[in-house]
């Protein structure tokens, strides 16, 4: 019962806190006064993330919908109780909180170091593929060349990494050269579809995805046990038999844990979390409190106007799909230079997810830099509660898979979602299947693009 | 809005509907002991048996499955509660992936796990270590010095031989093999390495010489693909009359290649036989029998036999071979008392094959000239 | 060069439905970057239900007939999967790249869903001792040609009566003439106005909303269709939720193909047949002499499958200069605008 009134308290305590906000905002109504909380909530910014908290929230309990669905349809050749639908449901929202189940078999919660570590690990990488994702779409630029960039920067990490000999150069010199050799390296890869945009007028999607498929070719010809050059770096030991690439660690390289390992013990989390916060921060920076910033943001909201401004906004291309591409390398480069990674190396059917991930990472965030850092680690949160809900319930592990596409089908109702909170949609359940509620979206959203059309005349 | 949410809640409507008729008789022309019927999910509070996967999937009509199926009998006879582990990370699972599914099954309330594949040892070692007592069970893979850990490793080769000496007597010249994980799996290597010399050891007999293809492209994750296929379309549109698809679910596409073109499969593992009219024979090993070994041993309170060695298991176990039920028997030439009587020969070792891998591709053989398809 | 040519179509006529798919969806101004999801979701549609007839007790000889049909349903299903895109971004204008890759992230996670459910497997497969070369491959006996190993037509009777699937020939006629209506008759007109001017559009009568719903799920309909063929005629009749980045390498052929039918074939064409030497070079004969030409070159495999890439991308740099996209895709129209 344990697990059940852990999960009440949280419920408690949410609704608790909401009906206190909205009491008191009515309150303050009534009085003619403001409180912190209406001030706060005037905001655009604190808008927008609601509208994402809430389509977070639907996602959920859709999935929580799918989970009592399949206890109804039975699954496997066996039918499910409702017990583990109620279990499936504690775990999706606080699987990393799980600690177990107890004697009587009922889910116990608590702080689970390893869990939540394993999860910061796990952003890490997903933080700056989301960032790599996200600038380029400020500039304007889909970047799907991720997956490209981030295999690029891993084979040049690991040679790095792997053949710089620590007796001569100190390991701490040679986690340097590897880090910023990645980040050169997926530079490179990003600015070949910036140049072939800028200069020769080629969609950069189209050479996005033949660089991911160059790249990935490439890499396995590198490595490759016969004919690679850097075939050395191979792992003989019996149970890596040549398939993997060594892990850093044994070069003696590893990115230091600096106490966090005392803090989530037992987990695989390192320093590369808070670097990855700082870059994120940084591109926070360089985007919106710098002149260049502002010039790569106005080559993606209107190319002609940033031009007669006197923008290069060739430059900007490239110089965005090489801020790009050096973010997916560095997003590779933290993650195997963690030093408890081992590479893979043939690639050439497939390439690695977490590269596709960023693009839901950075729309998640609504492109915003730091935005990525929360719904990287949102994201990476939904898969170990993923994982918790496959090795404690009897439930497979797509679940996640669904709720976090849903998701971000639902994200892409954000705009939507902040009418209704600005109170320009009223929710009214007779008419949300009647034409003529259409027809008041869309008048409102004529109002709304005369004032947003207001805001910028003035 | 309200026809096109009708029209989204019908299509899902629909997809149930059609999900619940496609239901049922799976593979209801295979015979012997039905595995799937056995549930791969259970409800239960704690879990004694559990199974950590290799990479690949739980279902890959080979060596993951090969294993979950005996550890779901031995299960269901018994009355033991049971639950499989898949790794984090697919096929790019690292160790620490696998040390998480392991510590998973341990706080699941494991008494035994098995652990398939050899990439499995470095994470055996460190969770064994730190869980004395528990036991395991190393499947493919070799004794780690714990008391805690048993391996089981059969004799591919055996199996191997066997299929590629019949493949020769049953007449076929060219033969192809398309090995899975790169060239890196012992197991498969053991299994072609093994092939190549019974191919050879039949072409002597018959004076013959024997063309065989030999390749480890397009099979590093195990899976099926387009480009797998097209290659295997090459190769059987050139001349070549049976291909060994050596490796999960990589049979898919020598399925569709062979079916194009006349041509014939060798299944590798399980009997294949029920999956493609196309499959003439499978070099099976017995993973489900193997699996249910060790856990008998564990059961019946006799671990101690089997704590800290490797039950290599061969011809003499009757651990590998070919299937010989008349369903599963393709060849026309080739008779099952031929088949018998080579099997007694690899069982009082008149014949011995080497199962040493390395070097390997650079022998020559009398009879077969390998092109190395790289 | 009968195995060039039809291992080429195995890569060509796929991403060329496909990329037709990513015309028609952004002609009427909206992006779909949806297609590997749809693709995927089609593929396990087909799939299935194939499956099902099978099921049902229709064997080999209804093979045809069962094609056709499972083929109309996949389209449908298609149509219906792409209302998810084109309900998010026509009526609720929402972005339309977070919509496709929404569609994207779901359709795998979905379908592996589903075929766990159905099969208890990862792969979803016909359940059948027969392949799909059995079930639904043509050979020359079939077309009363006899049966000799020599095709009696020689190489092109080898090419076009032996060892094909029908669904090829249904790609090539649909894709013929839905290019012809595309772009010669007034309903493509329209259509296409939508995705360079809908303003212009709007004012001449013409109802976007309309446009682009229909541009949308006829591209759901042919993105499905090309799944299937991929499941088909690459996968051996299975489906395992991932058609190997098809979908996006359609959209680069699209874009490739700068929009335009005739082009598309053609660049669906080339890669295809780049793609085919790339994994098949050491089988392919050109002239029939019996000698491999392409395994005397000095490169390994490695640089083959390397080169569909390169030379793509070496072609585009030289013709890409007057490459434009449909003015208005990926803008939400909206009426009050105007």
């Amino acid at each position: 019962m344990a697990g059940w009134l852990w999960f009440l308290l949280q419920l408690v305590i949410i609704a608790g806190f909401v009906t206190y906000l909205i009491i008191s905002a009515k309150k303050a109504k009534q009085e003619n006064r403001t409180t912190w909380f209406m001030k706060t909530w005037e905001k655009d910014s604190v808008k927008s993330i609601a509208s994402s908290l809430m389509s977070i929230i639907l996602g959920l309990l859709i999935g929580c919908l799918i989970l009592f669905i399949m206890v109804l349809i039975p699954t496997q050749g066996s039918k499910l109780s409702m017990k583990s639908a109620i279990d499936g449901i504690q775990l999706i929202f606080s699987g990393i909180f799980n600690t177990g189940r107890n004697a009587n078999g009922s889910l116990i919660f608590g702080f689970n170091s390893v869990n939540i570590g394993d999860m910061l690990f796990r952003a890490t990488p997903l933080i700056l593929t989301g960032l790599s994702v996200a600038v380029a779409f400020k500039t304007g630029l889909f970047n799907i060349g991720a997956p490209g960039q981030y295999l690029a920067s891993t084979s040049v990490t690991l040679i790095l990494a792997l053949s710089i000999p620590t007796s001569v150069v100190h390991p701490i010199f040679v986690w340097i050269i590897a880090f910023f050799g990645g980040i050169l390296v997926g530079a490179l890869w990003g600015v070949v579809p910036g140049i072939f945009k800028a200069l020769l007028n080629v969609n950069e999607v189209i050479t996005c995805i033949m660089m991911n498929w160059i790249s990935a070719n490439l890499v396995t010809m590198l490595f490759d046990k016969q004919i690679g050059p850097f075939k050395n770096l191979l792992d003989p030991s019996g149970t890596k038999n040549l398939a993997y690439v060594f892990k850093t660690t044994h070069n003696g390289v590893a990115t230091p844990k600096l106490g966090l390992d005392l803090i989530f013990e037992g987990s695989q989390v390192n320093f590369g979390i808070i670097i990855a916060i700082v870059i994120a921060i940084l591109i926070h920076i360089i985007l919106n409190k710098t002149t260049f910033g502002y010039q790569l943001k106005a080559c993606g909201s209107n190319k002609n106007a940033a031009k007669y401004a006197g923008i290069n906004d060739k430059v900007c291309t490239i110089v965005s799909m090489a801020i790009a591409g050096g973010l997916a390398g560095a997003a590779a480069s933290l993650y195997y230079l963690a030093g408890n990674t081992e590479f893979a190396w043939e690639t050439y059917q497939s390439l690695p997810a977490v590269g596709f991930n960023g693009i839901p990472v950075a729309l998640l965030a609504c492109n915003h830099p730091v935005g990525t850092v929360f719904s990287a680690i949102f994201i990476s949160l939904l898969d170990v509660n993923g994982m918790q809900l496959k090795y404690m319930t009897p439930y497979n592990e797509y679940i996640t898979s669904i709720i976090t596409a849903i998701i971000v089908y639902f994200s892409a109702f954000s705009l939507l979602f902040k009418q209704i909170l600005n109170g320009k949609i009223k929710i009214n359940l007779k008419n949300i299947f009647k034409r003529n509620s259409e027809k008041t979206v869309e008048t409102i959203e004529k109002e709304t693009a005369t004032e947003d059309k207001k805001e910028v005349i003035e | 809005m309200k026809k096109v949410f009708l029209l989204v809640v019908a299509f899902f409507m629909a997809v149930a509907v059609v999900g619940c008729n496609v239901k049922g008789g799976d593979k209801d022309d295979k015979k012997g002991y039905d595995y799937d019927a056995i549930p791969d999910t259970m409800e239960a509070s704690s879990y004694e048996i559990a199974f950590v996967t290799d990479i690949g999937q739980l279902k890959d009509k080979s060596f993951n499955q090969g294993t979950w199926e005996g550890l779901k009998r031995f299960a269901k006879e018994n009355n033991k509660s049971y639950k499989y582990y898949q790794p984090a990370g697919g096929n790019e699972a690292t160790d620490e992936d696998r040390i998480a599914a392991m510590n998973a099954a341990v706080a699941g309330g494991a008494k035994i796990i098995v652990c398939a594949g050899f990439m499995q040892g470095n994470a055996l070692t460190a969770v064994a270590t730190a869980n004395p007592e528990v036991k395991f069970v190393f499947v493919d893979g070799w004794p780690l010095g714990l008391e805690n850990v048993t391996a089981i490793v059969f004799q591919e080769e055996q199996a191997g031989y066997l299929a590629g000496y019949a493949a020769v007597k049953e007449g076929f010249t060219k033969l192809g093999f398309a090995g899975g994980g790169g060239g890196t799996n012992p197991a498969c290597q053991r299994f072609g390495y093994g092939y190549i010399q019974g191919a050879n050891a039949a072409a002597k007999e018959l004076g013959k010489t024997v063309e065989m293809k030999y390749s480890w492209l397009h099979g590093a994750s195990f899976s099926a693909s387009a480009e797998l296929q097209t290659m295997l379309e090459g190769w059987y549109s050139t001349g070549t009359q049976v291909v060994f698809a050596c490796g999960g679910s990589m049979c898919t596409s020598a399925f569709a290649a062979a079916g194009a073109n006349n041509g014939k499969v060798i299944g590798v593992d399980v009997d294949q036989a029920g999956d493609s009219a196309t499959v003439i024979t499978s070099a099976m090993k017995g993973l489900r029998e193997g699996t249910m070994y060790a856990l008998e041993k564990f059961y019946a309170g006799k671990w101690s036999e089997i704590s800290d060695k490797s039950a290599n298991l061969g011809v003499n176990d009757n651990a590998v071979g070919l299937p010989t039920e008349e369903s599963s028997w393709g060849f026309k030439n080739f008779t099952v008392e031929e088949y018998n009587e080579l099997f007694k020969k690899l069982q009082d070792k008149t014949i011995v094959v080497d199962a040493t891998v390395e070097g390997a591709e650079s022998k020559s053989y009398s009879n077969v000239t390998v092109d190395w398809v790289k | 060069m009968v195995y060039f040519i039809q291992q080429t179509l195995v890569f060509c006529i796929p991403l060329m439905i496909v990329a037709l798919a990513g015309v028609f969806a952004e002609r009427s101004g909206i992006i779909n970057i949806a297609l590997e999801g749809i693709m995927v979701f089609g593929a396990f549609i087909g799939v299935l239900f194939v499956r099902m007839f099978l099921n049902m007790g229709f064997g080999p000889e209804s093979g045809q007939f069962i094609l056709l049909v499972v083929v109309i349903i996949t389209m449908i299903f298609g149509g219906l999967f792409a209302l998810l895109l084109a309900y998010a971004s026509i009526n609720l204008k929402a972005d339309q790249t977070i919509g496709g890759t929404a569609l994207n992230l779901l359709a795998p996670a979905l379908v592996l869903f589903l075929i766990l459910i159905i099969s208890q497997q990862n792969v979803l497969n016909i359940n059948s001792r027969y392949s799909s070369a059995d079930l639904f491959m043509l050979f020359q006996e079939d077309f009363g040609l006899g049966t000799s190993y020599e095709n009696p037509l020689g190489v092109i009777g080898n090419i076009l009566f032996n060892k094909v699937f029908l669904t090829t020939v249904y790609a090539i006629v649909l894709y013929i003439v839905l290019s012809i209506i595309l772009m010669k008759t007034k309903f493509g007109l329209h259509l296409r106005a939508c995705g360079e001017h809908p303003q212009a559009a709007d004012s001449l009568g013409i109802n976007v909303y309309k446009m682009r719903y229909i541009g949308t799920v006829i591209s759901g309909c042919l993105a499905a269709f090309g799944g299937f063929i991929y499941a088909l005629t690459a996968a051996g009749c299975t489906s395992n939720g991932d058609v190997a980045g098809l979908g996006f390498l359609a959209l680069a052929v699209m874009i490739f193909g700068n929009w335009n039918p005739v082009s598309i074939a053609l660049a669906a064409l080339l890669f295809g047949a780049l793609k085919c030497i790339s994994v098949g070079y050491p089988y392919i004969d050109f002239n029939g002499d019996g000698i491999y030409a392409l395994t005397k070159l000095p490169i390994n495999s490695h640089i083959y499958r390397i080169l569909p890439y390169l030379i793509t991308l070496v072609v585009l740099a030289f013709t890409s200069k007057k490459s434009r996209a449909p003015k208005a895709e990926g803008q939400p129209y909206d009426k009050e605008k105007r």
